[in-house]
């Protein structure tokens, strides 16, 4: 046999599965034989490397010859894969919207504006790596288990909506799913500012600004509607479509929102300055300018929300 | 791009009907080298990369049975079509003719 042929089967061998190693390279090497010996008796005369060579070619290079020995395995299989698509892509839009909002603030409020703008982006694109490979993992052990999901395989189309948050309703219309990300974003870093996960720029003209008393009021009425509005845009995500008591959660949801903005408007001490802070005279100017800058951002809000608010009711009484 | 496209369908097109043929042909016994000229002459060509896998995937499937003989003194193994393996074939040929009229009617 050709060193050619020789060195061919050999590299192939050490590619191959362990246990079938010395079985399949026989089997090839003697392919190969046959199909020189053919070779041979047509031309009548013995071949050279090159030869040999052209008929090795058509085998095809070591690696793809064992690669299609392999076991074909999949990561994630057919069943779980397109609930995994659609679960990585609303998570990796989710993380998007949230690092793209965060990383806007942070050009327009940070002094060094790009260089903190990167910063966000590059800590957002490690979150969503993050994020991505746990979804990957949990569903490739869902796969490896076999896990089932009920409302895929007893599938009925008559059932199609029911559940969760007045989907039993007939549906009225779809909701877009850049609005719902959209304001999944903003709940979601109102939601990392008020627990401190996300800090702002909170000095101002030098002297550092904190939340007043009346907003320390405030922290549990707005982290419980913070989780119960991620709760409602979650399930947007998923059921992306209107129903009678949807919009009524909304409504209700925005009508709490607006009265949190009135009650902060209206509260007295909605900012303060941090204990470190010396100058009295200092404090109270800056206290100020903070303060109507802040009332300004909550009118703002307030406009948003009875936007939001006004847009529902009016949906409710056209389908009332 | 075109050609690209009829390539991918094509080859999803032979996947399934290479598997009937090798079961077919291997109703008498053969080796992978004459397997693949035989199956060439019929005008069905097969590579190798893709001829010895599958034999060696419709035997782990109890379809094939294979023993190293020799012949020509060299060493080769030979296929036939296991008990399992006729059963098999004959409800693939069943299914087979029955896609095939089905087919036809359509066209």
């Amino acid at each position: 046999m050709s060193s050619v042929v020789e060195l061919y089967v050999l590299q192939l061998k050490s590619l191959l599965p362990r246990k079938q190693r010395d079985d399949i390279a026989a089997e090839i090497r003697e392919s190969i034989a046959s199909a020189v010996e053919e070779r041979e008796r047509t031309l009548g005369r013995k071949l050279d490397d090159r030869e040999t060579s052209e008929i090795l070619k058509t085998y095809g290079h070591p690696i793809a010859v064992a690669g299609r020995y392999l076991p074909m395995q999949q990561l994630i299989g057919p069943s779980v894969f397109p609930l995994y698509w659609y679960v990585i892509q609303a998570v990796l839009v989710v993380i998007a919207a949230i690092g793209g909002s965060v990383a806007a603030i942070a050009l327009f409020t940070e002094p060094r504006a790009t260089q903190a703008a990167i910063q966000v982006l590059v800590r957002f694109f490690w979150i969503a790596l993050d994020a991505g490979a746990l979804v990957t993992v949990a569903f490739v052990l869902l796969d490896r288990r076999h896990v089932r999901f009920r409302f895929i395989d007893d599938f009925d189309s008559r059932k199609l909506g029911r559940g969760f948050l007045g989907m039993r309703s007939a549906p009225l219309d779809t909701i877009p799913r850049w609005d719902t990300v959209l304001e999944l974003a903003m709940i979601a870093i109102l939601l990392l500012w008020w627990i401190g996960f996300l800090v702002f720029p909170t000095v101002q003209f030098g002297v550092k600004v904190e939340l007043g008393s009346a907003m320390a009021r405030l922290h549990v009425p707005v982290l419980v509607l913070c989780v119960l509005d991620l709760l409602r845009l979650g399930t947007d995500l998923a059921y992306p479509y209107r129903t009678l008591p949807r919009i009524l959660v909304a409504v209700v949801s925005n009508v709490a929102w607006l009265a949190l903005l009135v009650l902060a408007f209206a509260s007295r001490d909605l900012l303060q300055a941090a204990p470190s802070v010396e100058d009295p005279a200092e404090i109270a100017r800056v206290v100020m300018i903070a303060e109507r800058t802040f009332r300004a951002v909550l009118l703002g809000l307030g406009v948003w929300t009875a936007g939001l608010l006004v847009t529902d009711v009016r949906r409710l009484l056209r389908h009332l | 791009m075109p050609s690209e496209l009829i390539d991918k369908l094509r080859l999803e097109l032979r996947r399934g009907s290479l598997t009937i043929a090798v079961l077919a042909h291997l109703r008498s016994e053969h080796y992978g080298y004459t397997l693949r000229k035989s199956l060439a002459e019929h005008g069905l060509t097969i590579d190798e990369g893709t001829l010895y896998p599958l034999l060696r995937r419709l035997e782990s499937q109890g379809l094939l049975t294979s023993e190293w003989r020799e012949e020509d003194k060299r060493q080769k193994r030979f296929y036939r079509l296991s008990r399992y393996g006729k059963g098999i074939l004959d409800q693939l040929l069943a299914e087979w003719r029955e896609l095939n009229a089905s087919i036809d009617r359509i066209l």
